[in-house]
């Protein structure tokens, strides 16, 4: 029981929200933002804290005795607390940056707006512990449920309304896509843990059915990751949506589902027939998302939709430590600390984006001409996340890539083998990445503004931009407990 | 016997399912998905998981084909012409039906061709080809069970972080129904409807 | 009776079928066919239909529809454990649960987080039929 913290802190907050939303006398919605970021990271603390007492004795303890129904549905590592902690500071920022814009720029239904975010982490909590495919269905499902209301809150506006069609009828069929490979599994196996599917699928009676199923999986997770080619709603949503919305979609489930991917992939399908298929789609998959989100990046003129693109291409990066799972050790702590990392800093550029257009309503990229003078604090914000976003040291994003390629070479990256051309071009990924975040950076110090007036930035979201700058210096710092308890859990072998 | 109820229940099924992309006519249509759906119920009912199969009644057939009428009259138009189905696109989608269904058929007839050879030289059959194999020809269905039996002890013993989420995501989309669909919150009408309504006012003039 | 469970069900269905089909097969047997126009409009209780059966309807509609689908699947989950519940009382240890509160401990939670969504769908005036 004490291993569902996390996720029932994040239920209880949304619940809470809910009952604000329809209360007759509506308490105040600061109070509420705050005091629900403050328990997201209350509870990340203690998320934290599972997670190390997972690698010890007494956690053994405890996982040995624990009680059926969670042996069954979840995985009771510390990869998976990892990931609830994860959950949480998703949450808790999401909160804080969401405050100022929806005191300003929505009439109606904060507190639900707040209260689905919460549900929805509770999901990505869920889908990065589950162990078999009931409860992974379930909770993706959950989560992309919360992401078609999310994206569709502002239906007055036409294009959000847009964006949030696109997505559900996209998202559906991914979803059917993979419920079809599921099925498949299911049948073929008669096992629902990923565990027993291993098992099942051992001997040599394996045919070519498992491949076609596990693809299936992967058109699923694909589009959740936004993985190319099912990356074509990810613009057109980030840029409709209300921007804290855009900025929780792009690092939640997109996370949540690269998790759940390793989990998946490595402990289901590890032997011969279905592992070539499946590495193979996500070498050329994280090969050309990596490209095709930097370079469609460069020529994007809305802010919203450079970033999207750019986290496609993150996700691109992130594949690659999943694509080695199997190969390497190091590999889920390489996808973890990316992980973290690409929280702090892709949030904190979606805050300054957030704050900026709060009080400026705009979006494009030329508005963002010598903000520098207008309002330092966004400029020097958004230029040291560009660094982090590129992967320069001594940022967190440099210790995400250099795990990655750590995890790469670990793998067997020898000289002219694929992995070895793959890793090269991540690095000249990152160098194309540095011309659009610089060039936003570079709008900002050196060109003439349109007028002087100041942009002043909100509390709220202030903070969250704050504790992003934190993060992203202190990634340094938390690197070393994180590896320390996902390589002493012994992750995916403990069922 | 059961043989033969199967394919009495699939061909219609398919050929509804057809009927379903292909009719100009969208109430047609949602009739034809209806029936489809009632065969399927039957599917389950023949593969002995009644609980599948009332659950497909109520919530399929029951349900969400409702939800597919009103969705029909709710956005037709008002001007009396029918709401014709689009199928400009019958030519690539049935190139992409077409290509999937070979696919699959292909990587099924040569698991299936590979199992045989398998189990020729190995003069035993893997536990997982036995399995799909009987599976497919519908063989393996136990004579005794007690579908509740089985099913329920299961959902309620194991499965309790599953249905837990369940709830949450029923509630999360009934926040979804009551915000996207409510005319109250909306205050200015939707783009799909605005245009329509003085169509429907000029009309009663 | 033998054989596979729905046997009964299957003898009911052609039955049924065949009954209906035969009712309407003998009465378009003995019947005088002399169609008019008035037999052919629409019955509407006596009173001159108005206008056309298809016209827009309010997005209420959808929106009761969508609720009902939600209550549907909530019941699709009840119905299970309440076909169980007794033996879970009465057996907890022999069902493999340590204590007979788990059950309904588990099902209290379900429904709380439902409840919430109804009492939330209640108080923004979902269910209330809204006539223009």
């Amino acid at each position: 029981m004490v291993y569902l913290i996390p996720e029932f802190l994040l239920v209880l907050v949304g619940a809470v929200g809910l009952v604000i939303a329809f209360a007759p006398s509506r308490p105040r919605l600061r109070a509420y933002s705050l005091v629900g970021g403050l328990t997201c990271f209350g509870g990340a603390v203690v998320a934290g804290y599972l997670a190390y007492l997972a690698t010890t004795d007494l956690g053994a303890e405890l996982a040995a005795t624990a009680p059926g129904y969670l042996t069954t549905t979840l995985a009771l590592d510390p990869f998976s607390r990892v990931f609830a902690v994860l959950s949480l500071i998703v949450c808790g920022l999401t909160f804080l940056l969401s405050k100022e814009y929806l005191e300003t720029r929505m009439q109606d239904h904060q507190p639900e707006l707040l209260a689905v975010i919460a549900f929805a982490a509770a999901g990505m909590s869920f889908l990065g512990s589950a162990r078999e495919l009931i409860t992974i269905w379930f909770s993706i499902e959950l989560l992309s449920v919360c992401g078609y209301v999310l994206a569709a809150f502002t239906k007055d506006d036409e294009r959000s309304a847009e964006a949030a069609l696109k997505y559900f009828i996209l998202g559906t069929a991914s979803s059917a896509f993979m419920l079809f490979g599921l099925s498949y599994v299911y049948g073929m196996t008669g096992r629902l843990d990923l565990v027993g599917i291993m098992e099942a699928t051992a001997g040599d009676g394996i045919g070519v059915l498992l491949p076609t199923a596990a693809v299936l999986m992967l058109v699923g997770f694909g589009f959740k990751v936004a993985m190319v080619p099912f990356h074509m709603w990810c613009p057109d949503v980030y840029e409709g949506a209300p921007t804290p919305v855009t900025a929780f979609l792009s690092v939640g489930p997109k996370l949540a589902a690269l998790a759940a991917l390793a989990r998946v992939f490595s402990t289901a399908f590890p032997h011969e027939v279905a592992r070539v298929a499946w590495e193979g789609v996500l070498f050329w998959g994280a090969l050309i998302t990596m490209t095709l989100g930097n370079v469609v990046a460069i020529k994007q003129s809305n802010i919203k939709r450079m970033l999207a693109y750019s986290s496609i291409a993150h996700a691109g990066y992130m594949l690659v430590a999943v694509l080695v799972t199997l190969r390497s050790d190091l590999a889920l702590s390489a996808l973890a600390i990316y992980a973290f990392a690409y929280v702090f800093m892709n949030l904190g550029a979606f805050a300054v984006v957030t704050s900026f257009s709060n009080r400026t309503g705009s979006d494009a990229l030329h508005s963002y001409n010598g903000l520098a003078r207008r309002s330092p604090y966004l400029a020097w914000a958004w230029a040291f996340f560009a660094l982090t976003l590129v992967g320069l040291p001594p940022t967190a994003g440099f210790l995400g890539k250099a795990y990655i390629i750590m995890a790469a070479w670990d793998a067997g990256a020898t000289w002219n083998s694929p992995m070895f051309w793959l890793l090269v071009v991540l690095v000249l990924n990152s160098a194309i990445s540095l011309a659009y975040y610089m060039g936003v950076a570079g709008r900002m110090f050196f060109k003439p503004p349109a007028h002087d007036d100041p942009v002043p930035v909100g509390g709220g979201v202030g903070t969250a931009i704050g504790l992003c700058l934190a993060g992203t210096l202190l990634m340094v710092l938390a690197a070393g407990p994180i590896i320390g308890a996902i390589q002493n859990g012994a992750v995916f072998a403990l069922h | 016997m059961e043989t033969l109820v199967f394919f009495g229940l699939a061909v219609p099924i398919l050929v509804l399912a057809v009927v379903v992309v292909t009719t100009p006519h969208i109430l047609r249509a949602v009739v034809s998905l209806f029936l489809a759906l009632v065969g399927v119920a039957g599917l389950f009912f023949l593969m002995r998981a009644p609980i599948l199969g009332v659950m497909q009644l109520m919530i399929y057939a029951g349900g969400v084909v409702v939800l597919f009428a009103f969705a029909v009259m709710l956005v037709r138009r008002v001007t009396g012409e029918f709401v014709r189905q689009q199928t400009g696109l019958a030519g690539p989608a049935l190139v992409v039906g077409l290509l999937f269904f070979v696919v699959l058929m292909g990587i099924g007839s040569g698991y299936l061709a590979g199992l045989e050879d398998e189990a020729a030289a190995a003069g035993s059959v893997h536990p997982v080809s036995r399995d799909l194999a009987e599976r497919l020809v519908l063989t393996d269905v136990p004579e005794e069970i007690d579908p509740v039996e089985d099913f329920s002890p299961v959902m309620i013993r194991d499965y309790v972080i599953p249905f837990e989420i369940a709830s949450i995501l029923l509630l999360v989309a009934m926040i979804g129904a009551v915000l996207v669909g409510h005319p109250l919150e909306q205050k200015h009408p939707g783009g799909e409807i605005e245009p329509e309504e003085p169509a429907e006012e000029g009309e009663g003039a | 009776m033998t054989g596979h469970p729905y046997l009964q069900l299957l003898i009911m269905t052609v039955g049924g079928i065949l009954f209906v089909a035969a009712a309407m097969i003998v009465s378009w047997l003995l019947r005088p066919n002399r169609p008019s126009e008035v037999k052919a409009s629409t019955y509407e209780c006596g009173e001159e239909p108005v206008g056309s059966a298809w016209f827009q309807f309010p997005a209420q509609f959808y929106l009761i529809a969508l609720l009902f689908v939600v209550f549907e699947v909530e019941a699709a989950f009840l119905i299970p454990w309440a076909l169980k519940l007794g033996d879970f009382l009465h057996h907890a240890a022999a069902e493999g649960v340590g204590s007979p509160w788990f059950v309904v401990v588990e099902m209290a939670i379900f429904l709380a987080i439902l409840i919430l969504g109804w009492v939330y769908a209640l108080r923004k005036g979902a269910l209330e039929w809204i006539t223009e």
